[in-house]
């Protein structure tokens, strides 16, 4: 009697087993995206490869109409809706994972326009270009600038300083350190704001009255 | 022997063979894109750099500045305490090494922020963490920290403060002297006494 029930007991506790087993192996999934280059072919295209566009390339192929870019704006809808680069498609910087918008970027993917992604700025647009650029698309460019530049920007006499490149160095570091005593000490001497303190009223006359 | 340990072991045995064939899955440290946008978009990556200079006076001893810009430019000028390391190299063992220093915080800076940001998302994604970036770069650097820029007179009183601090800072990492001139930039307003003319009366 027994051993006849150590017997179910343990049939029942193997069938459990190898449930357990195979209900994981069905549940577990490949995460939905998944990175198309290693770390090592990232940093290899971030050597290579040309992923910027300067904000005035863009602005003169709006200007003749050409369809060699499209445009992404990475803002919120609200910015968007107060300026935009005309023909830019609004794909805020949190969603540009989500499936329709991976759908819009795998049907622009083939062609031969250049998707070009700008944000406020070009800090701001990097990390979405970063994010595209690993999952594998490649005809995908970041604005220089962005929209700060864009907005700004004049068409006639264009900035010649480039100052939208905001990877040169605009100082040379070593020399600013060696001369500081002089650079510091020539430019204005601090200006201290005046602390008005109001003075305490001294009351003079006795406390009268009350009930 | 009993026919039901048999089966039971027969089963475990086939079960350990499929665990031979199953892929091997070396990046399964790795951060996922879709988390690695949200930790992007949150912005909280950054550090400015009036925060970096109180933190390198105060001798803060977590603070790490890796210097992402080539070997060339790093030879000229780096911040105090920086470990050069170029985009090429970050995945090299050797910068591993550096990047997995127990207790510090990771600094990533360059001249602007954009590089900084490229090897701050390559490292992440590889899971490394306490990694930071300077915002605005040796750029903003030199504007804020090395030549500060004096506040507009109708600025609020937390302007000077701040520029204060800053000539301090300066003064810090460059061994400048400064004079400081007083100045008048506000006119004094008079607090004139305001005397009661009527007696006090009353009461209940």
């Amino acid at each position: 009697m027994r051993e006849i029930y150590k017997t179910t007991r343990l049939s029942v506790a193997s069938v459990l087993f190898v449930a357990v087993i195979i209900v994981g192996l069905i549940t577990t999934r490949r995460p939905d995206i998944e990175y198309a280059l290693t770390p090592q072919q990232t940093i290899e295209k971030l050597k290579n490869s040309n992923n910027e566009i300067s904000p005035l390339e863009v602005a003169k192929s709006m200007k003749v109409g050409g369809n060699q870019f499209v445009c992404i704006d990475l803002r919120s809808p609200y910015d968007f809706s107060k300026g935009n680069i005309s023909g830019s498609v609004n794909i805020p910087a949190n969603r540009i994972l989500e499936k329709e918008s991976l759908e819009f970027f795998d049907k622009n993917a083939g062609k031969t326009a250049t998707i070009v992604l700008y944000d406020e700025n070009q800090s701001l647009a990097n990390g979405p270009w970063m994010i595209l650029m690993q999952l594998g698309y490649t005809n995908v460019k970041m604005m220089q600038g962005g929209w700060d530049f864009y907005a700004k920007m004049n068409l006639e006499s264009p900035d010649q300083n480039l100052s939208w490149q905001v990877e040169t160095p605009k100082y040379n570091y070593a020399a600013i350190k060696a001369s500081s005593s002089q650079s510091v000490t020539s430019g204005t001497p601090a200006e201290k704001k005046e602390v008005v303190l109001p003075e305490k009223k001294v009351k003079t006359k006795k406390v009268e009255g009350g009930c | 022997m009993n026919k039901t340990y048999v089966i039971l072991a027969l089963v475990l045995v086939l079960l350990g063979i499929g665990l031979i064939f199953l892929k091997a899955n070396p990046n399964n440290t790795e951060i996922p894109p879709d988390k690695l946008l949200n930790e992007l978009n949150d912005n909280t990556h950054y550090i400015s750099t009036d925060d970096l200079a109180q933190r390198i006076i105060e001798g803060d001893p977590s603070v790490q500045l890796i210097d992402v810009r080539t070997a060339k430019d790093a030879a000229g000028f780096m911040l105090p305490g920086a470990i050069n390391v170029p985009m090429g190299d970050l995945l090299t063992e050797e910068s591993k090494a550096v990047l997995t220093q127990d207790g510090k915080d990771f600094i990533f800076y360059c001249n602007g922020d954009i590089l900084a940001n490229q090897a701050w998302i390559i490292s992440r994604r590889a899971g490394l963490a306490r990694l930071h970036v300077l915002k605005g770069g040796l750029n903003c650097w030199v504007e804020t920290i090395l030549q500060p820029k004096p506040p507009a007179p109708t600025e609020p009183q937390e302007a000077f403060d701040l520029y204060q601090a800053r000539l301090g800072a300066s003064q810090f990492f460059t061994g400048a002297t400064i004079e400081v001139k007083k100045s008048e930039t506000k006119e004094n307003v008079d607090l004139t006494k305001k005397t009661k003319t009527r007696k006090v009366e009353g009461g209940c």
